[in-house]
């Protein structure tokens, strides 16, 4: 029988039911006799919806961590995650889903284990009787088939989502999981300041995607501008960011955020693969570029072969002739 | 103050046209421009900031660039030279450890490193966007040092002899100070980019060779699997309409309509 340590973590409030259904898609390549072993580090937040979704589970234990009191920041702690594993056979999957320091915690415990680590998973897949993950390599543009036995899988923000029959929550005992050993801090901590609040893009009904094409800084405070009239949001390409022109926590992409938008017009951006991947939930996709031969333009809805300078001063033009001030759309 | 830097040095992918990832066969990127690894490049100008901040309060520093890299052969070396040409005091190259090996590169970086002693190793988060990211954390492991991930910038305190580092984590911007040795990955770091140097600069680091150490790293642990299966990714045939608009004012006016349609 298959054993699988899963560890869930760090994960958004009211976000727990997509992370079990990319989950379930995994566990359900591992096949049905799967013994699931379940660590919980998020205290009671989410727990009922995790306990509806192992109760039809036909082997699965859960053990519930609770983080102490007065957290600085919002990192996971280590000793529970080294802790739960203890037990792991040399074969047995152990899976990572939840926030992005879980998955750094899933690469410190593979070194540790001397496991290999397979990151930004996005299926499970069996073949001839072994267990292989599937994720992008070569910058997304090629697909590989890693041995997944005896590693340790991070589940990717691309991991494929599927449903599952919600049982009974309270048919599933959960077990206290208490961890009295502390983390070593080699890096005093000496100042922690809570960032504003980021938008949640992947909820944003309208973007704008700024890309390097977009030629200077000025130009993207000028769409940035346009979007609040205009109530759309703006995301950029790691490029952008890179720059400095915008804050890395606005970049789209498969290290960035996954955009499911009503519409999405890309200004300037030239559709590396790693940006593509996170536009697959866009409804549709309208790109500006100068280029007529730039990638975007195959993963576009509609294409507009211009200068995007030219249509922000067009843009700017119509903003400043509507006389309510705001919201021309 | 011993710093180094590991980096890889990689192809860029998005040269390549979507037909040629579609065929069964793997591109052959070995025209392909090469670049350092996105975050590679911003951790080896960390090093540098670094650096800058020590020789600012007169401390002596050696800043080292290492990698193990398939892809740094003769047509990387005018990269590698822009490295003396910032700063770097040293650029080292250790053996090939193949792809998808990172016990395998972190087992000869830490060959290496063992016997340089740095009281800094500085590594890009990932080699590129999706990456395993396991080589610092199997580094720490081998050498016995701790690892501080995502660091945004590193410099010498004011006043004191401490190394603090800012970093983000998850909601949270942090000052933290490093306590000894150790390895720190840089995310996005505040300079993302190496320096622009002058010729005359370039033109020195022309004359300086490229450290090969190609004895030290023999024997590295791999842990490589045999049964890494690599597939094309169907690419779906283009659906892109072009509206048929001439003036500038024409296309403004029918992405404002896409807007307001969207708005609906």
């Amino acid at each position: 029988m298959r054993k699988v340590f899963l560890i869930l973590g760090g994960i958004v409030p009211g976000q727990e039911k997509p992370a079990f259904q990319k989950t379930e898609a995994m566990l359900r390549a591992a096949g049905p006799d799967t013994a699931l072993s379940c660590l919980w580090l998020d205290g009671e937040s989410g727990l009922p919806d995790l306990k509806a979704w192992l109760g039809g589970k036909k082997e699965a234990a859960l053990f519930v961590y609770t983080k102490e009191a007065g957290p600085r920041t919002s990192e996971i702690p280590y000793p529970p995650v080294r802790a739960f594993v203890e037990e792991a056979g040399p074969e047995d999957l152990i899976l990572f889903a939840g926030s992005f320091h879980l998955s750094e915690l899933g690469r410190r415990l593979a070194a540790e284990r001397n496991r290999p680590v397979l990151s930004e998973t996005e299926a499970l897949e069996e073949v001839d009787g072994r267990l292989y993950a599937v994720r992008r390599v070569m910058s997304t543009h090629r697909e590989g088939h890693f041995p997944a036995e005896g590693a340790v899988v991070l589940t990717g923000r691309e991991a494929k989502e599927c449903a599952y029959e919600e049982a009974d929550p309270d048919a599933v005992k959960e077990t206290p999981f208490t961890v009295l050993e502390k983390d070593e801090e080699a890096f005093p901590l000496l100042k922690a300041e809570k960032l504003p609040p980021c938008e949640d893009l992947g909820q944003a009904g309208i973007v704008f995607l700024a890309g390097k094409g977009l030629g200077t800084r000025d130009n993207i405070e000028r769409l940035k501008k346009l979007a609040q009239k205009w109530g759309a949001s703006v995301a950029c390409t790691r490029p952008v960011a890179l720059s400095g022109w915008m804050d890395p926590g606005r970049i789209v992409g498969i290290s960035g955020w996954s955009l499911n938008a009503r519409l999405c017009i890309a200004f300037g951006v030239s559709g590396a693969g790693p940006l593509i991947r996170g536009l697959s939930g866009v409804s549709r996709l309208i790109a500006v570029n100068t280029d007529p031969a730039a990638p975007i333009f195959r993963y576009a809805d509609q294409g507009i072969v211009e200068d995007c300078t030219a249509v922000l001063e067009a843009w700017e033009e119509a903003a400043d002739q509507d006389q309510g001030g705001s919201h021309v759309i | 103050m011993k710093i180094v830097v590991c980096f890889k040095i990689l192809p860029d992918y998005e040269e390549i046209s979507p037909e040629e990832w579609s065929l069964p066969e793997e591109p052959d990127v070995r025209f392909v421009k090469k670049n350092f690894g996105c975050f590679d490049e911003a951790a080896l100008e960390t090093g540098l900031c670094l650096k800058d901040s020590c020789l600012a309060v007169r401390e002596p520093v050696q800043i080292t660039a290492v990698s193990t890299d398939e892809a740094a052969g003769a047509a990387s070396l005018g990269l590698l030279r822009n490295l003396y040409a910032a700063g770097y005091d040293k650029v080292v190259l250790l053996p090939p450890t193949g792809r998808w090996d990172p016990a395998a590169t972190a087992s000869a970086l830490a060959k290496y490193l063992a016997k340089e002693k740095a009281d800094l190793i500085l590594c890009g988060a990932v080699s590129g966007p999706g990456d395993s990211g396991a080589v610092p954390f199997y580094l720490g492991q081998s050498l016995k040092l701790p690892v501080l991930t995502e660091i945004r910038a590193a410099f010498r305190e004011a006043g004191s002899d401490r190394i603090l580092v800012r970093r983000r984590a998850g909601d949270f911007s942090e000052l933290r100070a490093l306590g000894g040795p150790a390895i720190c990955t840089v995310g996005d770091a505040e300079q993302a980019f190496l320096r622009l140097f002058s010729i005359r600069a370039r033109l020195e680091a022309g004359r300086k060779e490229i450290v090969r150490e190609d004895g030290l790293c023999t024997g590295a642990e791999s842990r490589r699997e045999e049964a890494v299966i690599l597939r094309p990714i169907p690419q779906e045939a283009s659906h892109c309409v072009f509206p048929e608009l001439k003036t500038v004012p024409e296309k403004a006016a029918w992405l404002q309509n896409a807007l307001r349609e969207a708005a609906r």
